[in-house]
């Protein structure tokens, strides 16, 4: 039968010719066949637990999806322990995950958590909705990367990062440090994501802290104010969204992480990234590169699995391996590796001077330090007296003779004394 | 440790102002006002074609945007303008991103929108008939009369589309998100994200749900008081001529409605695509299609129930039913954060938690209870049919206990009417839902609107090209099935069992493979056949190395490989703009980068006799020339399409007397010949696909001993031969994948015999052709390699087989992950981009993997 008379046919019943003839089939059959269609449709949904018998360990992931998930795949083949992932979305994930975990700490269901960041993770530990975790090989993890209880271990860091357009400006123009991105020059040119969020939030509560300590009180909120008047925009998308809108023109330059502009590099986007220092050379040797690291823990069970936890701390060991390590460095996000052994396959990616912090102020300070941020920069902007564009020198000549490494990205350092 | 504050609600956490909800229900009505206007005509034009074939044909086109989520819809669209586009170009420098971007979102859920209020156009006018319109057509009425009459006629029908096109809107935010815009709902988000409790969010959402339980109640009011699902039935006399240029319109209008889901297929997306997409979101995609067919399954059966009820049922079951309904239309109005909120509390504890919070069967009950609200608007808005009332009053067959098989009967054309709009409504919705399932998916269920989403903010096209058109072929195949299954009212209902169990097979084994079986690609490839390389040959590797990544030894997509026959070293140049040297043994010597690289990446390279190393910067349209220990000595180039100046240069190669022979594709298309102080001589070819003609010159090679220049056109698929000066001697090759054919050739070197090795970046193979002029020119002498299964990702470096090539085996042994290694097929290759020879051997860049791969040269 043709196509249209079989529609037709369909649309005359449909919106009601009158059809006055009685269908002469057992009335029961066609019942049946609802249910069995229906109860099937429902049993298929359910079947995804049913199949397999190995021991398994659930893992809450706020890592890339594309990067964790070949990872835990090949610890699945090799461990022979089943995964079971959750992931979120990338906007809100790490923020949102940790919600889960704390929503469900009467009866959790995650039994590792893995962390694209640590600011979260230290406020769990503290809360108690995270566990410590010994073995051999975590006991050898480098303290100064894991909570001195054990409750969280610290890896493959991404760098905090300055993306610029480089359309529209020169790797010399672009702020070599955190302060400078206030010079009037950036004014209405500068974006970055919702601080309420993600690695943002983390970088707020950092840079709170440690000017707190560092450069003076104050300087944090006087820092938000620069920005406010120079009328930085707060985007919904993300970190990623950030670079996307740089690529698009809408900007000049933005706040984000190393693997978003590692991403859109590799779309083609004409972008690239310095490495800013959160002090000047002069004032502390150990200001510079914020590496926010990812993190992993074991979530604290009310009643232990056995089998479970030996499954979990199986998983962490793994996540802490060389080889989970160097599978980062060498993914799209190219994290940068922490563990012991992997600094010369590192050194493309690494910068020069890591920023040395206390993670635990950091964290505690990032709630209070994100919400200003976000309530401040959301005002409808007022420039101050005496802000009038009269500074618009180069932001990093003043550092360039205090120390040029500064100002050099990794990528330019290869081959150095080679 | 010090410093940590307790966690609660702190100060800015919710910025919901009420300019900001002003501004989003301003976005939210002016979006549904333009997917009105656009819904109109074309509902209009479906409701005169209902009893035409093509009216469902249509009416299938109609629904088909719903099979894709809103956020997908604009990014579809916006994806069109990225800066690396003609477009997207243009747009960055007029300096319009903003103004663009958000005309995008606009018209993309405008678009997306339109089936909603279309489908109430099309329903108030099939039950509402205009006998004068008859009488219009033949009085010659103008168009200010049909536009009154069409007015008066549809004005409840546009209203009840704005009403249901922004409930639709009110609950999507993920696309406005996308689209850096920023709403009501995204701070309500913020709010729940920063540790607020339920009540706050629902406190702070009150005017939102106040709005949305009002559009729905709305909705149901108008349909009951304006008789719509209680109209006449139309008759064929009824429906007014169609003309074309009507015609013309509605297809028109239903082009413009495929828009954001045809504009994924714009892209060519490779096969390697699906196959990365496979190994990462197959059971994803399968259960999230499984998923939402259980879903539409339940609300379609849910909106029948919903309508025997009130039809049917004694007076305690229809309040019963009415409650439910008003529980429904509450749980629609509330944000879904606090649904997704209200069910973990439900259910997360020790007496339901295994059975319910632990299983997908929560995901289930809060979609429905989420979703719910669609099977009361399909129980009431779908068409009574008033002769069926008067069948069953007269009948006596009011009584529940007695009369329901023979309601059931009677009322079967409405209830499959029901069934399909609740039902693939309801499928859509789910399939695309994201804030209720991300926050209770249970750990063993991985869901594919969060992975691409995902893959959309990671700049990850390709995975979101593939999982959009898997949606839309979703969508296609469940009309086709819907329609095949229903069949025809006048059918045997054995027919329409047989249908239904069609259906629920079909689903059955798209949907096994969500439950068990291996679900790595290893296991895959090993299931793909009895032979997967159709008999070809692996290529006989003596060995590989490299590994993906920074380091020495290491690789990121190496692009072009040459060989320095004085010393023995190569070089490799890859996607990091890093040049290495390696010496003979495979060593890593040396390393440096491109002194620019930030727009583009080199993509050939070659060894002058003289040592010198010349790398085509073709993205800087440029040749720079190096010392052997990465010195730059020179350069030579600039952009144009003058004699001396480059559109993206592919690679060089050095004739005998000297002269410099460098290949250009991206419109110039030809190879140019210098002279060795770098002067301008010469122009092979031109931009296309004739005799004489190039298109992407991509791998030059002078074969010293007969003076000829070989160039693997490789866009065009054939190997071309030239005399120094550029003369054509002759060609061989055209496209296809059988032995002899040639796909996408890239790499060209001489055996020595009469014979070349030609490697095909398009069939993954490297093919031995006769080289020598003659009657055998261009013969096919065999074929090797055939795709790799294996998973791209970190390598381990391969062991070399003892005694193969003497040095080279003791000095090249590391140490290896041997569960990595296991997974590479040994003698295959996955997008090779270059190859180079060696006395006796051929050096084959096996760029999907990061390694290169020395063979023996075949035979």
């Amino acid at each position: 039968m043709a196509p249209g008379k079989i529609a037709g046919r369909f649309s005359s019943s449909l919106f009601l010719k009158a059809d006055f003839r009685v269908d002469s089939i057992t009335r029961g059959r066609s019942t049946v066949a609802w249910l069995v269609s229906c109860a099937s449709l429902f049993l298929l949904a359910l079947v995804q637990s049913g199949c397999d018998r190995r021991p398994s360990v659930v893992v809450y992931v706020s890592a890339d999806e594309s990067v964790a998930r070949p990872i835990l795949i090949e610890f699945e083949r090799t461990s022979g322990v089943r995964v079971d992932p959750v992931f979120d979305t990338e906007a809100t994930k790490t923020t949102g995950l940790a919600q889960r975990l704390r929503s469900e700490r009467d009866r959790p269901r995650a039994d590792v958590f893995w962390s694209s960041e640590i600011a979260q993770t230290i406020r769990l530990a503290e809360e108690g909705v995270l566990m410590e975790a010994h073995s051999a090989d975590l006991d050898a993890w480098p303290s100064q990367h894991r909570d001195p209880s054990s409750r969280w271990f610290s890896f493959a860091a991404r760098a905090r990062v300055i993306v610029y357009s480089t359309e529209r400006v020169t790797k010399e123009e672009v702020p070599g440090t955190w302060m400078h991105l206030t010079r009037d020059r950036w004014r209405g040119r500068i974006a970055m994501a919702d601080p309420r969020f993600g690695t943002t939030r983390t970088h707020m509560g950092v840079l709170a802290s440690m000017w707190e300590r560092r450069m003076m009180p104050g300087f944090f909120e006087a820092w938000l104010q620069g920005l406010h008047e120079n009328q930085i925009a707060l985007l919904t998308s993300g970190n990623g969204g950030v670079v996307e809108a740089i690529a698009h023109g809408q900007f000049d330059i933005g706040m984000t992480d190393t693997d978003d502009v590692w991403a859109g590099q590799a779309q083609g986007w004409k972008i690239d990234l310095v490495y800013p220092r959160h002090v000047a050379q002069a004032d502390e040797p150990t200001g510079g590169t914020l590496l926010i690291p990812n993190t992993c823990a074991l979530v604290a069970q009310p009643l232990t699995d056995a089998k479970r936890h030996a499954a979990a701390l199986q998983l962490l060991e793994y996540l802490l391996s060389p080889a989970v390590e160097r599978a980062l460095l060498n993914s799209p996000s190219r994290n940068i590796p922490l563990g012991p052994g992997l600094a010369t396959e590192a050194s493309g990616v690494t910068p020069p001077d890591p920023l040395q912090l206390d993670w635990g102020l950091a964290a505690g300070a990032s709630d209070d330090a994100a919400a200003r941020a976000a309530s401040l920069l959301r005002e409808p902007a007022v420039i101050a007296p005496g802000r009038d564009g009269a500074d618009s020198e180069s932001s990093a000549s003043d550092l360039e003779a205090v120390d040029p490494v500064a100002t050099k990205a990794p990528s330019q350092l290869v081959g150095r004394g080679a | 440790m010090n410093g940590l504050a307790p966690v609660n609600m702190p100060e800015g956490a919710f910025l919901g102002t009420g300019a900001l909800l002003l501004s989003s229900l301003l976005w939210i009505a002016g979006i549904a006002l333009l997917a009105t206007a656009l819904a109109w005509p074309l509902g209009i034009q479906v409701a005169r074609r209902w009893n035409h074939g093509r009216g469902i044909v249509a009416a299938c086109v109609l629904t088909l945007p719903l099979c894709v989520p809103a956020y997908l819809a604009f990014w579809s669209l916006w994806h069109q303008l990225e800066p690396t586009s003609w477009l997207g170009d243009r747009l960055l420098r007029s300096g319009a991103a903003v103004a663009m971007r958000e005309t995008i979102l606009v018209v993309a859920l405008a678009l997306w929108a339109v089936p909603m209020a279309a489908w109430c156009v099309v329903a108030g006018r099939l039950n509402r008939p205009d006998p004068t319109e008859r009488l219009r057509v033949m009085d010659g009425a103008g168009w200010k009369a049909n536009f009154a009459a069409a007015w008066r006629r549809d004005a409840t029908s546009l209203l009840l589309g704005i009403a249901i096109a922004s409930l639709g809107l009110l609950g999507e935010s993920v696309s406005f998100d996308l689209a850096q815009v920023r709403t009501y709902g995204f701070e309500l988000r913020s709010l729940d994200l920063s540790g607020a409790g339920p009540m706050a969010v629902v406190t702070a959402a009150w005017p939102s749900m106040l709005l949305a339980a009002g559009l729905i109640a709305g909705v149901l009011v108008t349909a009951k008081r304006w008789s719509i699902g209680a109209g006449r039935v139309p008759d064929a006399g009824d429906v007014g001529a169609v003309g074309t240029s009507h015609r013309l319109v509605m297809w028109v209008l239903l082009s413009l409605v495929a828009l954001p889901p045809s504009a994924l297929l714009v892209h060519r997306w490779s096969w390697h695509d699906i196959d990365q997409f496979v190994a990462l979101h197959a059971r994803p995609a399968t259960t999230s299609m499984v998923l939402a067919l259980s879903i539409g399954t339940l609300l379609a059966g849910l909106a029948m129930a919903i309508r025997g009820a009130r039809e049917l049922a004694p007076r305690p079951i229809r309040q019963l039913v009415s409650g439910m309904s008003i529980l429904f239309i509450f749980l629609a109005a509330l944000p879904a954060t606090v649904v997704a909120i209200g069910h973990e509390t439900l259910w997360n504890n020790d007496y339901t938690g295994r059975l319910v919070y632990d299983t997908p069967a929560v995901v289930v009950i809060a979609l429905v209870s989420r979703i719910g609200v669609v099977s009361v608007l399909a129980s009431v808005l779908v068409a009574r049919r008033p002769v069926a009332d008067r069948l069953l009053s007269m009948d006596g067959s009011g009584g529940w206990s007695t009369g329901w098989r023979t309601w059931r009967k009677v009322r079967r054309p409405e209830l499959v009417a029901i069934a399909a709009a609740a039902g693939i409504v309801g499928a859509a919705l789910a399939f695309s839902e994201i804030a209720v399932t991300s926050r209770l998916v249970p750990p063993r269920m991985q869901l594919l609107a969060t992975s691409t989403l995902n893959a959309i903010h990671y700049q990850q096209p390709e995975t979101v090209l593939v999982a959009a058109s898997g949606a839309i072929a979703l969508g296609v195949i469940g009309a086709v099935v819907l329609v095949v299954a229903l069949g025809g009212g006048e059918r045997r209902r054995s027919d329409s069992s047989r249908g239904l169990r069609m259906a629920a097979g079909f689903l059955a084994v798209i949907a096994l493979p969500s439950g068990c079986g291996p679900s790595d690609s290893s296991t895959r490839a090993s299931m793909a056949g009895p032979d997967p390389y159709d008999g070809v040959a692996p290529i006989p590797c003596v060995t590989t190395f490299g590994t993906s990544g920074f380091g020495p030894g290491q690789f990121r997509t190496p692009r072009a490989v040459a060989y320095d026959s004085t010393s023995g070293c190569f070089y490799v140049v890859d996607k990091e703009a890093r040049i290495q040297r390696f010496a003979d043994d495979g060593r890593p010597e040396r390393s440096w980068r491109m002194p620019d690289s930030s727009v583009g990446k080199p993509v050939g390279l070659s060894v002058h006799p003289d040592g010198r190393l010349f790398v085509a910067d073709t993205h800087y349209n440029r040749v720079l020339i190096f010392d052997r220990d990465g010195k730059e000595l020179g350069r030579f180039g600039s952009y144009g399409q003058e004699q001396g100046q480059f559109i993206y240069p592919t690679d060089i190669a050095f004739g005998n007397d000297g002269q410099i022979y460098v290949g250009e594709y991206g419109g110039n298309d030809r190879v140019q010949i210098f002279s060795p102080s770098l002067q301008a001589q010469g122009v092979i070819g031109s931009a296309g696909i004739g005799d004489g003609q190039l298109s992407r010159p991509q791998g030059l090679a002078f074969d010293a001993e007969h003076n000829e220049l070989y160039v693997a056109d490789s866009n065009n698929h054939r190997i071309v031969v030239y005399d120094p000066n550029g003369q054509r001697l002759r060609q061989f090759g055209s496209a296809g994948t059988e032995v002899g054919k040639l796909s996408y050739p890239r790499g060209v070197v001489f055996c020595g015999d009469g014979s070349i090795m030609v490697v095909e970046f398009g069939n993954h193979r490297v093919q031995r052709f006769v080289s020598a002029a003659g009657p055998d020119f261009g013969k096919s002498l065999g074929v090797w390699g055939g795709m790799s299964m294996a998973r791209p990702g970190p390598k381990a470096i391969r062991g070399v087989s003892e005694g193969e090539v003497g040095s080279m085996a003791e000095s090249f042994r590391r140490e290896a992950n041997q569960e990595i290694d296991r997974a590479l097929d040994g003698g295959r290759l996955q997008y090779p981009w270059d190859m180079a020879g060696r006395p006796g051997h051929v050096m084959i860049l096996d760029s999907g993997h990061d390694r290169v791969m020395i063979a023996r040269l075949p035979t």
